[in-house]
C-alpha cells in the first residue's frame, strides 16, 4: 500500500512539474542560446516552454522564433525568456477562443492562428472575445461550412485593421457591427480589402467611421467602397501600381516562421515607407 | 519673398533627399527589400523566413541598401543598421514582445 502511494506521489509531481514538458532542443538553437550567454536553468526553460507548446498542440515554431529573434536583436536572455511566455500565453488564448468557433482541427488551427496574430498586432484579449461572441450569435443561423468562412474572414480583417495601426476598440466595434448586420464571408473579405487599399493612405480610424455610417445605412462589403468614395473626404490611393489584385496573405502569426498554416491569398497592400518617390515601379507585385 | 519661396524649395529638396525611403516589393517568385539609408556602414535584414538570421544587404549604386528573399510567404522583418535595430516606417506591423515591433510583409 506504502509503495502505491509512493508510486502514486510521484506520479502527481511528475505531472505538475515543468520539466515533464522538456524536449529536446536543436542542438543549433542550443548553440546560438549559449553563444548568447544563456544560463543552463534558461536553456532548461525554454527547453519547458517548447515540450509545453507541443504538448498543448500550439506551434513551437513561434516559441523558437522568438528565441532567434531576440537573439538577433541582442535581447537580454531573461526578457527572451518572458516574452516566450507571453508568445505561448497568446497562443493558449487564442486557440481556446478558436475552439468555441470550430471542432475541426484544421479550422481550429487556422483560426487559431488568425486570432493569435490578431492579438500580437493589438486586438485585446477583451475584444477577440468579444468578436467570438458575435460570431457565435450568428453560428445557429448557418451552415457549418459558410460560418467557418465568415469566422475565418471576420478574424483576418480584424487582425489587418489592427496591423494598420487601428485601436483594437475600434476594430472591434466596425467588425463586430458586420458580424450583427449580417455581413457574408465574401463582405467581410470585400471590407478588408477596402481598408488595405483605402487604409494606406488616409486616415484609418476615420475610414473606420465612414465605414460603419455606412454599414448603418445598410451598405455592405464592396458598397461600402463606394460609400467612402463619395464621403468628400480625398486621398484616394493614387498609383494603383503599387498594388495587385486580390486580398491579402492569410497567414498568422508571421513570427512564428512556418507554422501559420494557412493559404496565401492575391496580393493587395501597399507597405511604402515614408519619404519614398511615390511612383510605382510597375512590376508584377505589390510594394510593402 | 522669392528668395524665401527658393530657400523652402532647397530645404525640401535637401530633406526629402535625407530622408529614409523603405519599401518591399513581391516579384515573381521572390521578395524585394529595399531601403535609403546613405550613412549607414552596415545594413543587414532579418526575417521570420529563416528564423531571423542576420544577413548583410548591399549598396547599390542609387545608395539603396537592397536584398532579395527567396520566399513569397507572410513574414515578420527587420534590419540592423550599424549594429542596432531600425524598424523603418511600415504600415503593417505587431508587437515583437521585447518592447517594440517588427514589420510584416502580407504577400
Amino acid at each position: 500500500m506504502k509503495y502505491l502511494t509512493f508510486t502514486f506521489v510521484i506520479i502527481i509531481l511528475l505531472s505538475v512539474s515543468p520539466a515533464v514538458f522538456a524536449v529536446e532542443l536543436d542542438p543549433t538553437l542550443v548553440q546560438a542560446m549559449e553563444t548568447s550567454g544563456f544560463s543552463a536553468e534558461q536553456v532548461q526553460q525554454v527547453e519547458n516552454m517548447v515540450g509545453a507548446a507541443q504538448q498543448q498542440g500550439l506551434p513551437t515554431g513561434a516559441v523558437v522564433g522568438k528565441v532567434y529573434e531576440g537573439i538577433a536583436k541582442q535581447v537580454d536572455p531573461d526578457r527572451i525568456v518572458q516574452a516566450l511566455e507571453r508568445v505561448s500565453s497568446r497562443y493558449q488564448y487564442g486557440y481556446q477562443l478558436a475552439s468555441t468557433l470550430s471542432k475541426k482541427t484544421r479550422e481550429r488551427f487556422r483560426l487559431g492562428n488568425t486570432i493569435t496574430a490578431g492579438m500580437a498586432a493589438g486586438l485585446t484579449r477583451q475584444d477577440a472575445e468579444e468578436l467570438v461572441g458575435e460570431l457565435e450569435a450568428r453560428a445557429a443561423r448557418m451552415k457549418q461550412n459558410d460560418f467557418y468562412r465568415l469566422a475565418e474572414k471576420t478574424m483576418l480583417t480584424a487582425r489587418d485593421f489592427c496591423r494598420r495601426g487601428t485601436s483594437s476598440e475600434a476594430t472591434a466595434d466596425l467588425v463586430g457591427k458586420a458580424v450583427r448586420k449580417d455581413f457574408s464571408a465574401k463582405d467581410m473579405e470585400a471590407m478588408r480589402n477596402s481598408f488595405g487599399q483605402y487604409g494606406a493612405h488616409r486616415s484609418r480610424e476615420s475610414l473606420v467611421k465612414e465605414y460603419g455610417a455606412a454599414m448603418d445605412q445598410g451598405l455592405k462589403g464592396k458598397d461600402l467602397e463606394g460609400h467612402d468614395r463619395g464621403a468628400g473626404h480625398g486621398g484616394e490611393p493614387g498609383g494603383s501600381n503599387e498594388s495587385g489584385a486580390g486580398g491579402n496573405a492569410d497567414a498568422g502569426d508571421s513570427g512564428s516562421g512556418n507554422d501559420s498554416g494557412n493559404d496565401g491569398g492575391g496580393a493587395g497592400d501597399s507597405d511604402r515607407g515614408h519619404g519614398g518617390d511615390s511612383g510605382g515601379s510597375g512590376r508584377g507585385g505589390g510594394r510593402h | 519673398m522669392m528668395k524665401s519661396v527658393w530657400l523652402a524649395l532647397l530645404l525640401s529638396t535637401i530633406l526629402s533627399g535625407c530622408a529614409s525611403s523603405h519599401f518591399v516589393e513581391r516579384n515573381q517568385d521572390t521578395v524585394l527589400f529595399s531601403i535609403r539609408l546613405p550613412d549607414a556602414e552596415r545594413v543587414q535584414l532579418a526575417s521570420s523566413t529563416d528564423n531571423f538570421a542576420l544577413h548583410d544587404i548591399i549598396k547599390t549604386e542609387s545608395g539603396d541598401w537592397q536584398a532579395t528573399v527567396g520566399s513569397v510567404q507572410e513574414l515578420a522583418y527587420f534590419y540592423v543598421v550599424d549594429g542596432s535595430v531600425y524598424l523603418p516606417d511600415c504600415q503593417l506591423k505587431e508587437t515583437d514582445d521585447f518592447g517594440s515591433e517588427n514589420c510584416l510583409f502580407q504577400p
